[in-house]
C-alpha cells in the first residue's frame, strides 16, 4: 500500500489551520503556538494518518482541537485569569488592547460552540459534511447551527456603535 | 428548504466578510514552521514518481549485471530443463496403451537400430516402461548376469527380455 504524506501541501494547510486557530483564540501569540504545536504533533505523529478517515485538513484540525483543549487545561491549573472563561478570553484579550471592532473581535464574543462552528467553517474552509465528521453531527445540522451562529453574529456586530465593518471591506455589511 | 437556503444568502455578505477576514499566519511563523520540518521528512517528500524510478532503475541494473555473466541465458535453460521434466512426469503416465506400435520404444529408434526390427522390440501393449528396460540382467537381480547392454546390442536376448524366462544359476568363480 502506497503511503500518502498528509503534509505534502503545507504551504496551503498552515494557513488554513492558523485561520482557524486564530477565529477560536484570537489572533495573536496563541495562535501561533498552537499552530506550531499542531504542526509539531503532526510531523510527529503523521504515521497515524489514515487517508480514508478524511483529508488532511481535518486530520489537522483534530490535532488542533486537542492542543487547544490542552492550552485551556494548562491555563485554568495555573490559575490564569484568563482561563477562568475560556470562551471570554479573546473578548478580553480584545478589550485590554482597545482596538476597534472588527469582524474578528465580534466572531470572538460568541460563545464556543458558535466560533468552533465558524472557525472551522471559515477560517479552516471546511465543507459542512467535514464539519459533521469533525463534530459528531449530520451535515443537516451543521447547516442549521452555522445559519444561527451568522445571526449571533449580525446582532453582536449590530450592537457596536459603528454598527459596520471596517473600511477595507469593498461592501460593508449593513444592519 | 428553499427558506433555508434564502435565509443563507442572508449572510452571503457576512460570508464574504469572515472569507475575506481570515487571520493570516506572520511570515516569521510560516517560515518557521516549514523549517522545522523533521529530518527524516525526505523519504516523505519525494514523490511517488522518483520512487518508483529508483526502484527500476536499481531493478534494471541488477538485471543487466546479471546478464553480463550470463545469469540470464543459465536462468532461462534452467527453467527449460525443469519444464522439460515437468513435461514429461506429467504426460507418462497419460500415454494411451493403445497407441500404435511404433510410438513406444524412442531409445531404439535412435539408437541406429534396424528398422526392421522395430516392431519386435516393443513390448505387449500395457506393459508400462519401467518394467522391461534398465534393468540389469533383465531385472534378475543376479549381477554375473550379462547386461543387455546398449539398445539394440541384445546380447543374445530378442530385443526384450523374456517376459517368464527362469532366472539362470551362474556359479560364482
Amino acid at each position: 500500500m502506497v503511503r500518502r504524506d498528509p503534509l505534502a501541501r503545507l504551504d496551503k494547510l498552515i494557513p488554513a489551520l492558523y485561520a482557524y486557530v486564530a477565529y477560536r483564540l484570537g489572533d495573536g501569540p496563541d495562535a501561533d503556538d498552537v499552530t506550531s504545536d499542531t504542526i509539531e504533533r503532526a510531523l510527529r505523529y503523521r504515521e497515524s494518518y489514515d487517508s480514508r478517515k478524511g483529508d488532511p485538513m481535518a486530520w489537522l484540525i483534530g490535532i488542533a482541537r486537542n492542543c487547544i483543549s490542552d492550552l485551556v487545561s494548562a491555563r485554568q491549573r495555573l490559575h490564569d485569569p484568563r482561563a477562568a472563561d475560556p470562551e471570554s478570553s479573546p473578548q478580553d484579550v480584545e478589550l485590554e488592547t482597545g482596538r476597534r471592532l472588527t469582524l474578528r473581535g465580534a466572531v470572538a464574543r460568541l460563545d464556543d460552540r458558535e466560533r468552533e462552528l465558524l472557525a472551522l467553517r471559515y477560517g479552516a474552509d471546511l465543507t459542512a459534511r467535514q464539519i459533521g465528521a469533525i463534530l459528531g453531527l449530520r451535515k443537516n445540522a451543521v447547516e442549521v447551527a452555522l445559519h444561527r451562529a451568522l445571526a449571533r453574529l449580525r446582532d453582536e456586530l449590530a450592537r457596536e456603535p459603528s454598527g459596520e465593518l471596517r473600511p477595507s471591506t469593498s461592501r460593508a455589511v449593513r444592519f | 428548504m428553499s427558506l433555508f437556503r434564502r435565509e443563507m444568502t442572508e449572510f452571503s455578505d457576512l460570508e464574504r466578510e469572515l472569507r475575506r477576514e481570515r487571520p493570516v499566519p506572520s511570515s516569521e511563523l510560516l517560515g518557521r514552521l516549514k523549517r522545522d520540518r523533521s529530518p527524516d521528512d525526505r523519504h516523505w517528500a519525494r514523490p511517488l514518481r522518483a520512487r518508483l524510478a529508483l526502484a527500476g532503475g536499481l531493478t534494471a541494473l541488477l538485471l543487466g549485471a546479471l546478464a553480463v555473466v550470463g545469469g540470464l541465458g543459465q536462468a532461462a535453460s534452467g527453467g527449460r530443463v525443469a519444464l522439460e521434466q515437468v513435461k514429461d512426469v506429467v504426460s507418462a503416465p497419460f500415454k494411451n496403451p493403445k497407441q500404435s506400435p511404433g510410438t513406444h520404444g524412442t531409445a531404439t529408434t535412435t539408437t541406429g537400430a534396424p528398422s526392421g526390427s522395430l516392431s519386435s522390440l516393443d513390448p505387449p501393449p500395457g506393459t508400462p516402461p519401467g518394467q522391461d528396460q534398465y534393468k540389469p540382467g533383465c531385472g534378475r537381480g543376479d549381477p554375473n548376469e550379462p547386461h543387455t547392454g546398449p539398445p539394440g546390442n541384445h546380447n543374445g536376448f530378442p530385443g526384450r527380455c523374456p517376459p517368464s524366462a527362469p532366472p539362470p544359476v551362474t556359479p560364482l568363480p
